[in-house]
């Protein structure tokens, strides 16, 4: 497996920008989880999938203006953040957090947008590494569980689990400073 | 040394899974492996990457489970492109019948009294009918309410390499305070859209561009955005009109 595997954004960007057919779907696959907890963090539960698809449509109908030398995950999230502020203005009569209100508009709502690409880079990412060692790494660092239970709750030996988290994270960092490096090229 | 030894739980250490004592032996280890510290490196990395992830972001698989599926995405896009091709179609027939209301007179001898509205270049009604006509640089489309109220017209005029495009709308409610209407070019076929500008406070403007380009889309929309920064086409369209 090439590193540039690991790291689908820049395949899919371009799949997007030149409006191939199914390429939606698959940044729906690959983003769309990162995008929902984002969205349920400032808009709710109740309302986070209706903003989820009015993100993706946004998507769609944009697709032909994106510029694959942006990164693909901060376009993405700032399509979210402006249709998770749409829909908190939406609330007339209902009380917003004033946190929630501050930390999407204000100065820090560019960072959080910013924090959740990255974040979104990285789990796009772990899915496209190798099957045993995408498990290993999800259940390590996504399920909060030391390598002695992953162990257990797999059945398979202590060191191979160590094995294969120490390459698939090795694996996944080298990926992502690759997907930068040829980012900071364009 | 042992094979533990030999091969030290870097991940471990990293995310505190050993014992103190395990720890500094790694350390110790460290000090004289150039090979392990290069190998913590390259982990520490991914480590940092995947810990600041996991801070953010959906870690219980029951809240994954309720992503809904692509499917719903790909029938909202099945109705998004429905819409359009309704309005694009409702379009093309009344700029076609306008054009037959245009036409018809003057097949029957009379010349327009009006200049020819229509998809194609208009003929010159000034020149006999039964003769070839050489085509008009002009041309106009109509603009269509999306939802609720207004009308236009967009009047496009070549000049060579160039076309002339002067938009005007009637009927608009004006633009809320932080809104504003704008102007695209739109390829109903692909979706592909092309921002032109801010529409003028008198519901008017105007734009110079590439023949060429102009040919690569096949209808113009206005769209009322709110001034949030965001680049994009907000959803709501609310005068659209072919011109190809």
């Amino acid at each position: 497996m090439e590193v540039s595997d690991v790291v689908p954004s820049a395949t899919l960007g371009a799949r997007l920008e030149r409006g191939e057919e199914g390429a939606l779907a698959d940044v729906y696959t690959a983003y769309a989880p990162s995008v929902l907890a984002y969205l349920r963090r400032y808009v709710g539960p109740d309302e986070a999938e209706d903003v989820l698809q009015r993100t993706f449509l946004d998507v769609w109908r944009s697709a032909g203006r994106f510029d694959s030398r942006q990164r693909l995950s901060s376009w993405l999230f700032t399509i979210a953040h402006h249709r998770a502020i749409d829909a908190l203005r939406a609330r007339r009569h209902v009380p917003v957090d004033l946190e929630v209100i501050r930390e999407v508009r204000g100065e820090d709502g560019r960072e959080t947008v910013e924090q959740y690409a990255d974040a979104a880079e990285v789990r796009a990412a772990v899915a496209e590494l190798p099957d045993h060692e995408r498990l290993v790494v999800e259940l390590a660092y996504f399920a909060e569980l030391t390598q002695r239970e992953i162990a257990d709750k797999l059945g398979v030996p202590l060191g191979t689990v160590k094995a294969r988290a120490a390459r698939g994270t090795r694996r996944l960092g080298e990926a992502l400073r690759a997907a930068a490096e040829e980012s900071d090229q364009r | 040394m042992t094979d533990e030894r030999a091969h030290p739980d870097l991940l471990g250490l990293l995310r505190g899974e050993l014992t103190n004592l395990e720890a500094t032996e790694t350390a110790e280890h460290l000090d004289d492996c150039e090979e392990c510290r290069s190998e913590l490196a390259g982990i520490a990395v991914g480590h940092s990457m995947l810990t600041s992830a996991a801070r953010r972001g959906e870690s219980s698989p029951s809240q994954e489970l309720s992503l809904p599926p692509v499917e719903d995405l790909h029938r909202a896009v099945a109705r998004r492109r429905r819409r359009l091709g309704l309005l694009v179609a409702a379009a093309v027939v009344l700029v076609a019948g306008i054009g037959v209301a245009v036409l018809r007179p003057w097949a029957d001898g009379g010349a327009p009294a009006v200049a020819p509205q229509g998809p194609t270049p208009a003929q010159d009604p000034s020149q006999d009918p039964s003769q070839d006509p050489s085509p008009d640089p002009s041309r106009e489309a109509v603009l269509l309410a999306v939802d609720g109220t207004g009308s236009g017209s967009v009047r496009m005029t070549e000049d060579h390499d160039e076309v002339a495009m002067r938009v005007q709308t009637r009927g608009l409610p004006p633009a809320e305070p932080g809104k504003f209407y704008y102007i695209w070019l739109l390829d109903p076929a692909t979706n592909k859209m092309l921002p032109l500008g801010v529409m003028g406070p008198e519901g008017s403007a105007s734009f110079r561009l590439p023949a060429s380009l102009l040919g690569r889309y096949r209808a113009v929309d206005v769209s009322l955005e709110k001034d949030d920064g965001d680049p994009g086409h907000a959803v709501s369209s609310v005068l659209r009109g072919s011109y190809a």
